[in-house]
């Protein structure tokens, strides 16, 4: 296991190189520059020509990106180029937000998905599993920030039952009231994961109740319980390789959520990253999304490997 | 002569597919005596492995079933789910074809069998253990503390096979089941698997119903034999009697096809198919396959008709007790 654990942290080197070059090179692509964010429209040429200097943005790319690597790998993203703040700092906490509401949408998705997904398993013709179908095909087909739009409308404006957005209300700050704040971004950002879920959920748990180990449970006289057991545990590997993607998703795929709500996440700065061209705060915010997906993928396959004892374990 | 352990008695299993109804078994019945060893012949989809199934009522949803299966004075189709739960792998347990796919992959061998053991006796942990090593001993597994630790993908067939059956065994049943046992293993090992279910029947002094297409298991392990053709019993008595004087034309084709020693030249064979169970002929259902067919055969069912030493036909040749010495001097 160790072993196993030892070579996929090896493996996960080449595969972040990759993307961080990636993501260098494709923000250049992109028209627009920081400079131009910075300094007002009647700026003159040499002003930005002296700006673009001071920042290094003329040296060459690769050059550029060597600089930026070598700090990086020393656990330094640099400097926002608007914002004048430590990357570190910034990341740092919008990580921590981003997170937070990663995962109590997961939590809320994940759950409802495997009650809802095997309910609709045991009983296909039943009202409850109709209903899990229409919340997947909703889920899949409504985009999450119509869907957050939607909520923040009903639950926060109309019956004001909930905080329509922000993190923390004026002078707020407490647990209750974060916790108030997260309930509508972290429905609206988990639709999509709890529609996908239910289904996969679904069809594998049905799939594995016609399998001939189960027959042979029931021929044993074992207990509903038991059987359930057995068949959750055939039914682990798939739905945590799909919940591991999606808490990657979840945590830096929802920047349209956190937009929405204002959230202050990961997303959010991201966004603002790109609509001021500050270079370092996407590279920075991709690079820790790639991170946490590789890592997440590390997770799911030593578990995966935990549970099937025909997985290599080496 | 012993009372029957378990007596069948016109029973019926339909499914439901698209709303309609199919019967798979059409008014089977059928008695074992304690100790005894029942073998149901027939080919695929002839209703005896749905048959077998319905005794533990291991049916798929949307199964139906109507007559009567009496075990200990009880009808077993009036039992609830709850008291068929106590039945199942305690009193009547079962054995399947494929151990593979009858196993869960991601438990332990011996965590499987002790399942069996712990899903109806409150034992400690170490007296579970205990058991179920001593049972893969009595199933002739070699090494058994060990091969408990094993998962299924790891074990042979044959040991697979003798796992399922010491699975079968752990709570000393009164009746066993086996569906086709020995199908997917190869000769050797299923010589092993028939010499052992002997030598369990000889300790336990278990009863045993064994589903089979193999005339050689049959041959082998039989007291009694009822051939199933679709849905039906066609034939039915003493092993030495169905073998050796077969009455029904079907029971006649399936031996003839049976390849035997010092017999040479070409095997014959039953010509066409079974009828599909969504389409069943009003008459005799091996009419369109019988070359002694008659036009009475097609249109109404031959009863079951009894010839000497108990044993039962269903078919009209045999009402003529003519043209049955003739069938049975060929």
């Amino acid at each position: 296991m160790l072993n196993f654990l030892l070579r996929r942290i090896v493996y996960m080197i080449p595969t972040l190189l990759g993307v961080s070059f990636v993501v260098f090179m494709l923000i250049q692509i992109v028209p627009g520059n920081p400079v131009d964010a910075l300094l007002p429209p009647e700026a003159s040429q040499e002003a930005k020509e002296n700006m673009i200097r001071d920042l290094g943005l003329d040296r060459p790319l690769l050059l550029q990106y060597m600089n930026w690597l070598g700090k990086v790998v020393q656990g330094d993203f640099g400097q926002s180029i608007i914002k004048k703040y430590s990357i570190n700092e910034l990341m740092g906490e919008a990580l921590a937000n981003s997170m937070l509401l990663a995962l109590a949408s997961s939590l809320f998705s994940f759950f409802f998905a495997v009650l809802l997904g095997v309910y609709a398993a045991y009983r296909p013709n039943s009202w409850v599993a109709s209903l899990g179908n229409m919340l997947a095909i909703c889920g899949i087909s409504v985009p999450n920030f119509w869907g957050g739009l939607i909520l923040m409308g009903v639950f926060g404006i109309m019956l004001g039952w909930l905080p329509p957005m922000g993190m923390t209300s004026m002078g707020g700050g407490g647990f209750l009231d974060v916790l108030a704040h997260l309930v509508l971004p972290a429905v609206a950002a988990g639709m999509v994961t709890l529609g996908t879920m239910t289904r996969m959920v679904r069809s594998n748990v049905y799939e594995l109740l016609n399998q001939e180990f189960v027959l042979t449970l029931r021929a044993k006289g074992a207990r509903p319980i038991t059987i359930l057991l057995h068949v959750m545990k055939n039914a682990t590997p798939p739905i945590l390789t799909v919940a591991g993607l999606q808490f990657g998703n979840l945590l830096g795929g929802s920047v349209l959520v956190e937009t929405v709500f204002s959230w202050p996440g990961l997303g959010h700065l991201i966004y603002q990253g790109i609509t001021q061209r500050d270079y370092p705060i996407i590279q920075a915010g991709i690079l820790v999304i790639s991170i946490f997906f590789v890592v997440l993928n590390i997770i799911v396959d030593a578990l995966h490997a935990l549970i099937d004892p025909k997985v290599q374990r080496v | 002569m012993s009372a029957p352990v378990l007596k069948i008695d016109e029973l019926v299993t339909e499914f439901t597919i698209r709303g309609q109804k199919v019967p798979a078994v059409r008014g089977v019945s059928l008695e074992v005596k304690k100790g005894k060893t029942l073998v149901v012949l027939g080919e695929s989809g002839s209703g005896k492995s749905v048959m077998l199934r319905s005794i533990m009522r291991v049916l798929p949803r949307g199964a139906h079933l109507s007559g009567s299966i009496t075990y200990n004075g009880d009808n077993v189709l009036d039992k609830s789910e709850a008291e068929m739960r106590r039945l199942r792998g305690n009193w009547i347990s079962m054995v399947f074809q494929d151990s593979l796919s009858a196993m869960d992959p991601l438990f332990r061998v011996g965590e499987q069998v002790g399942e069996n053991i712990r899903e109806h006796r409150r034992f400690p942990k170490t007296t579970i253990r205990d058991q179920v090593i001593r049972l893969f001993g009595e199933v002739g597994i070699p090494s058994p503390a060990a091969r408990t630790r094993s998962y299924p993908h790891e074990m042979s067939g044959g040991m697979r096979q003798r796992s399922v059956i010491a699975m079968a065994l752990s709570n000393t049943p009164d009746i066993l089941l086996a569906d086709e046992p020995t199908t997917a293993l190869d000769v050797t090992i299923q010589a092993q698997i028939l010499s052992l279910f002997k030598q369990i029947q000889r300790e336990y002094g278990m009863t045993m119903i064994l589903v089979t297409h193999d005339i050689g298991v049959a041959v082998e392990m039989a007291d009694e034999i009822a051939v199933m053709y679709a849905g039906k019993v066609v034939e039915y008595g003493d092993a030495k009697q169905v073998l050796g004087a077969p009455a029904h034309p079907y029971t006649q084709g399936l031996i003839a096809a049976t390849p035997q020693k010092g017999k040479r030249g070409r095997l014959q064979v039953i010509p066409g198919q079974p009828p599909a169970i969504t389409a069943m002929p009003g008459g005799c259902a091996f009419a369109s396959r019988c070359r002694y067919a008659t036009e009475r055969c097609r249109k109404e069912m031959p009863p079951h008709t009894q010839l000497a030493g108990g044993h039962m036909t269903a078919c009209y040749k045999t009402e003529d007790g003519q043209a049955l010495a003739q069938l049975v001097r060929q």
